[in-house]
Parts: C-alpha cells; structure tokens; sequence
C-alpha cells in the first residue's frame, strides 16, 4: 500500500480555526495543477464500555477507537492507544457492539473533504468536525508507487517542506506539521498497510481533541 | 611460333591474345643475360619502389627473355593490374566510411577535427597511391606491348559483341566464361570450387533448416547472413580512443556468466527468469487475482539463480527454464523498482526492450513495452529505451551486462539527491510533475576496466561511490548525450 502521511493544520494563538483554511488548501492544491478527484467521508469513533458490573473495570480497556473510510466499506479498523495495539476488522463489528450494548460510542468525528491527484501524489483534505462543530483541518499526502516508509522518508520530508513554505506564503494565520507516530511502537514494519493509517488518523484524532477551542 | 591464321569469326582462346602477327612479345630476340640480383623485399616497402624495380629490370629483360616467360611476367602484371583495382575499390569504401566515422565523431564532439581530417587525408592518399600504381603499371604493360594492338584486334574479329580475352580468376584465359562452366571447368581453383560448395551448403541451410539461422547471426564474416557493413577494423581504432573504451571488457558472455556474474556484485538486485508466454500468464494472473508480486513470493519460489551455476553443460537447468529460451527478465530492487527486460532471441544478451515500474504494481501490461500508471516509471522508461539503444550500439556483446550495471545505480532512487541542485524533489517543467532524480548517466559504465568492480563499490559503501543523479531538468545536455 503506498505510503502515506498526514499534515495537521495548527491554527496561531488566538485564531479561530473556520473552514476558509480548508478552502485556501483546496484552491492551493488546484493552482498547482491538482486535479480534483471526488469527496471522501470517514469517521473515527471513539467507543467506551459500557459497564454493567463494578468487577469489570479493572481488566478492560478504557476507551478505543474506530476508523473507517467510506471509499473502503469492508474494512474496519480499531486502535487501541493505550496498549499500542491495531487491528483489522470486519465491518459488522460494530453493530455487533449495539446489539451486544457492551459499547458506546462516547465521541465521532466525522471527515469529510476532497480527494486530488497530483502527479505521483494523492492529496486529500478533510474538515474534522465533531456534530457541527469544526475541529481540525487535515490533509493526507500519499505517495502512490512506493510501499516503504524507509526509502521515502526523505522524499516525504521534501514534500512536507515544500507545502509548508507554499501555505505561510499564502496565510499567516498558522501552519502545518507533520503528524509522525511512532510505528514501531505498535510493532508495525516499514511496509506501510492499513494499519498505518489507523495509527496516523488516531493521533490525529488525539491532536484534535486536545486543541479545544 | 607458329603462324596461325586468326578466324574472322572466332578467335580461338589459346591464340588470340599470342597472336605473332601483332604482338611485340615475340619479335624479341630471345638472347639472355644472367639474371638480376633478387630482389629483398623490405617490410616498409612502398608497392611504388617495387613496382619501378620491376619496370626498369624488365625494360633490360625484355629483349632477353623467352617469349613463355614474358607472357607468364605479363600474365603476372595483369593480375596485379586486378589487384589494384580492387584494392582501389576497397579503398573508395573505406573513404566513404572514414566520412561517416568523421561526421558523427564531429556530432558528438566538436573537438575531433584534426583527428577526422587526419582520417580522411589518410584514406585519400592510399586510394591516390593505388591510382598511381595502377598507372605505373598501365605504362609497363604498355611497354611490354600487351596492349598493342588488342583494339586492332578487337576490332578485326568480331566476336559476336563478347569482349576477349578474358582472364578468370584462376588465371586461365578464355573467349567465353560460359564455355569454361558449361564444361564444368567453372571453379577451377580449389579456392573457388570451396567457395561456390560453401554457399550451395548455407543456401541449402537456409531453406530446409531456417530455425538454425538465428544462431549463426554475426558469426558469418562473409557478409551474406550478416545484413549489416561491418566496418574496417582501421577505422574502429578511432572510435574507441575516442570513447576510451578498454577493449579486455568487450568479450563475450553468455547469458548464465551475465547473470552470474550480476547476482554476484549486486546481491539487492533479484533477477529472475521467465519464457516469454510464461510471463505474461503470471502477469495476467496476478491482475486477475489482485495478488501482489510481494504476495505471489511468500507463495511460490520464482526461478532462483543458483540453479543456473548447477547445469553441467547441458542445456537445460534442472525443471526449470531452459537457457536458450529465456527470453523476459524481472529485475526487482524490493521497495524500489521493477524492471522487465526482454531479450532478442532468445537465450541471448541482446535486451530489446526495458520497462520500470513500481514494486507493488500488478497488471497484464507490465511487460518489456508496457506504461507504467506511475509518472516517475515512465519517464524511466523512457530513459532506460535510450540507454538500451545507445548499449547496444556501442558494445553489442555486453550491453545486458551494461544494462543491469546501470539498473543497478537505481538503488538509491528516492534517497540520492540531485547532484546539481540537491534535492530529492524537483518540478519538471515540461510535465509539472514533482519528480525525483531520474536520470542516472550510462556513459561513466563503459570507462571501467573491470565490470563488477562499478557493483561492488555501490552495494558496499554507498556513502562514497561517484554515481550521479540527476533530475530530468537539471541534466547538463552537453555532458551527457546520447
């Protein structure tokens, strides 16, 4: 699966974040000759136990999360961030969850944005909004014909450089940085799958939350 | 002699050109003198100071040989009269080609002027020296009297429009040549009739045996399977001075000691080997079943290339591809490229055709001649068919061996920065695309004597090796043409 990275728009002090940041890295992205592909929509829900019996606690996981992409229905992804652990799953385990009432979904985050190709790249720019209320703005930058995290570190660095001059050029207001995870952490290889993903999109989860406006 | 009455209608051959009524040659007196002192031929002997010898030891003889012997000196003047002839029309086409050599030493090189003009002055004054020669000798037949009288004689014995005498190649002097092959005297020389039995047995060959043919490609000096001019050897000197090309390294490999050879010095390259139709079955396949090439390994071993260094001789490696007909080769440098080679005919190390793409791409298009989806394969694919040809152009025998030389200075494309501007990433201006350094130079792997030391300095130490990248914008046109 070709390699992947997130920016994560970090709005200056005292700014409030509004959906014409997410517009400006449109219009950026189509003024370098990206072409506008399609929309895209995901959401990361964060799930938490439902506790019938006070001898439960001590032994289950707080919280977890799950991700899922819409242009990708049958897979369902879950992060466990506090035991460094993810997986695959299959997309019917979270109605199981309902109709089990052993889970909740505490907070969803909902993405939805565009999807841009850009020569050997794959751009896509999402609103990260929790039930109307804009939390982030986010781009994924995914470098189609290579697997390996290693051999494109250098490259992706590049890139990130380059849309990071290109944007404080065009605004002030804030900047862009790059989400970087530990994979190793979660016992992940260097050739990028799913679960990369996962773990980026979770701490971007874990960015957003923590920046309350 | 004998008087004989020359027919008006057919001059008999024997006769004709020994006519007494006209010919000087035995009107001579027949007194002889001791002979001359030999003659010592000298290695840097000029061919002019022979022939002067010639004329003025025989302007003293001719008064005093035996009329035999003077034919036999005019028989032997006449040939070396067809010697120059054709050495003069050797000659005209080393003149030709000193010209082509000359204009595309130019084109390459602004530099190379003395050396062409030297090459052309060269060549134009060996032709000027046969002329002379040939003159030379013209003015000693004349003066032995051989052409005397051959218009009168034409002239008075018409000869149905044939032109005589004629003179065969073994020497022997005929009316008609026809005459000579109809009695089956034709191939009279041993050399003649070997030459003539040769080209019947090729022919025969040719038609009953056609799938022979393709091995006998570039092995056949005579120039009559062989459909391109080889060039004189002369002229070659030039070139490769030029180019400087150490001549020890252009020997011929076969396919298994290329391949050896390569899986030796480049253990990160993994060849593998394919028959045509077999590769494109597995390519379908793994399109069809959305596999990956990283999948099918874990899987199926592919071809490994021990197995080549196990045949004793035979043609075939044990259960696997038989050498003379691999024709496809996979060139895969894990999370880096795929490179499809195919070679032309098969079993040899001619490639034809390369084509990159990505390491986890899957289709039925990827083959030799195939588009990569990716931009970056592309304009390597493009690049890489320029290579080949200027390879092949230039060093025929080792040009798969050149190639997986220079794909292997691949390794280190998404790490290597550009060596003119630095940088991995760079906007190509024609296309608009944000390419890395593509561009690996070819022309540094033909100044290296030994060809598996360029491999071994790049696998080992990376951090000190010379090779040079470049972006497609940032290449230096007049540094690197092709």
């Amino acid at each position: 699966m070709p390699v992947k990275r997130l920016y994560f728009w970090q709005p200056n002090v005292g700014v409030t974040l509004t959906t014409q940041i997410f517009n400006l890295l449109c219009k950026c992205i189509e003024d370098a000759n990206g072409i506008k592909e399609c929309r895209l929509k995901a959401n990361i829900v964060q799930y938490r136990p439902i506790l019938k019996d006070e001898n439960q606690r001590m032994d289950i996981v707080r919280e977890f999360l799950g991700i899922s992409f819409e242009e990708q229905p049958d897979k369902h992804l879950f992060v466990i961030r506090s035991h460094r652990l993810v997986m695959e799953s299959d997309s019917n385990l979270p109605s199981i969850f309902d109709k089990l009432q052993s889970y909740r979904k505490a907070i969803t985050l909902n993405f939805e944005g565009f999807q841009y190709k850009f020569g050997d790249f794959q751009l896509k720019v999402f609103k990260v909004s929790q039930s109307e209320t804009l939390k982030a703005v986010v781009m994924e930058v995914e470098y189609l014909p290579v697997s390996s995290l290693e051999k494109t570190r250098a490259l992706m660095d590049e890139f990130f450089e380059i849309w990071q001059e290109l944007l404080s050029s065009k605004t002030p207001s804030g900047h862009i940085f790059n989400i970087d995870p530990n994979f190793a952490d979660y016992h992940l290889s260097d050739h990028y799958s799913w679960q990369h993903t996962a773990v980026l999109y979770s701490s971007a989860m874990a960015q957003a939350m923590s920046t309350r406006n | 002699m004998m008087q004989q009455q020359p027919s008006p209608n057919i001059a008999s051959p024997s006769t004709s050109f020994l006519s007494p009524r006209s010919s000087p040659l035995f009107a001579a007196s027949l007194d002889q003198e001791n002979p001359n002192t030999p003659y010592e031929y000298k290695p840097g002997d000029n061919n002019n100071n022979y022939v002067q010898y010639q004329q003025e030891s025989e302007e003293k003889e001719n008064e005093k040989q035996a009329p035999p012997k003077q034919v036999a000196q005019a028989m032997e003047r006449l040939a070396q009269a067809g010697r120059l002839v054709a050495q003069f029309r050797m000659g005209g086409d080393r003149f030709t080609e000193a010209l082509f050599t000359g204009l595309s030493l130019k084109q390459r090189d602004p530099d190379t002027d003395k050396v062409t003009v030297q090459l052309i002055a060269s060549e134009e004054a060996s032709m000027r020296n046969c002329l002379e020669e040939l003159r030379t000798l013209g003015m000693t037949l004349e003066a032995s009297g051989v052409m005397i009288g051959a218009l009168q004689r034409l002239q008075e014995s018409p000869s149905w429009g044939l032109h005589m005498p004629l003179v065969c190649p073994d020497g022997a002097v005929v009316a008609y040549a026809w005459k000579r092959q109809l009695a089956g005297q034709a191939a009279a020389s041993a050399v003649d009739r070997t030459r003539l039995a040769l080209k019947a047995f090729t022919d025969q060959k040719r038609r009953f045996f056609p799938h022979l043919e393709e091995h006998t490609l570039g092995n056949d000096s005579d120039g009559e399977i062989h459909s391109t001019k080889r060039p004189c050897t002369s002229l070659l000197g030039i070139r490769n001075r030029k180019q400087d090309i150490v001549n020890e390294s252009d020997q011929e490999l076969s396919l298994s000691d290329v391949l050896k050879c390569v899986d030796a010095d480049a253990p990160a390259m993994k060849i593998s080997i394919y028959q045509r139709l077999e590769w494109f079955k597995k390519a379908s396949s793994l399109a069809l079943k959305g596999n990956s090439f990283l999948e099918l390994s874990k899987q199926e071993q592919s071809q490994p290339l021990a197995k080549l260094g196990t045949q004793t001789g035979g043609q075939t490696i044990s259960g696997s591809v038989p050498l003379d007909q691999i024709s496809v080769l996979d060139v895969y440098v894990p999370s880096v490229f795929r490179a499809i080679i195919s070679l032309t005919p098969a079993g040899s190390t001619i490639p034809d055709a390369v084509a990159f793409f990505s390491p986890d791409e899957v289709g039925s298009y990827m083959h030799a001649r195939g588009v990569s989806i990716h931009n970056i394969y592309q304009q390597m694919s493009k690049y890489g068919e320029k290579v080949l040809q200027y390879f092949v152009r230039v060093r025929p025998q080792s040009s798969l061996d050149l190639l997986l030389r220079w794909l292997n200075t691949y390794q280190s494309l998404f790490t290597k920065p550009c060596s003119k501007c630095e940088r991995i990433l760079a906007m190509d201006q024609v296309s608009a695309l944000l390419l890395p350094p593509v561009i690996r130079p070819h022309q540094d792997l033909l100044l290296h004597k030994n060809p598996s030391s360029v491999l071994t300095t790049n696998a080992k130490d990376p951090s000190t090796d010379v090779e040079k990248a470049f972006h497609v914008g940032c290449l230096v046109e007049e540094e690197y043409i092709l």
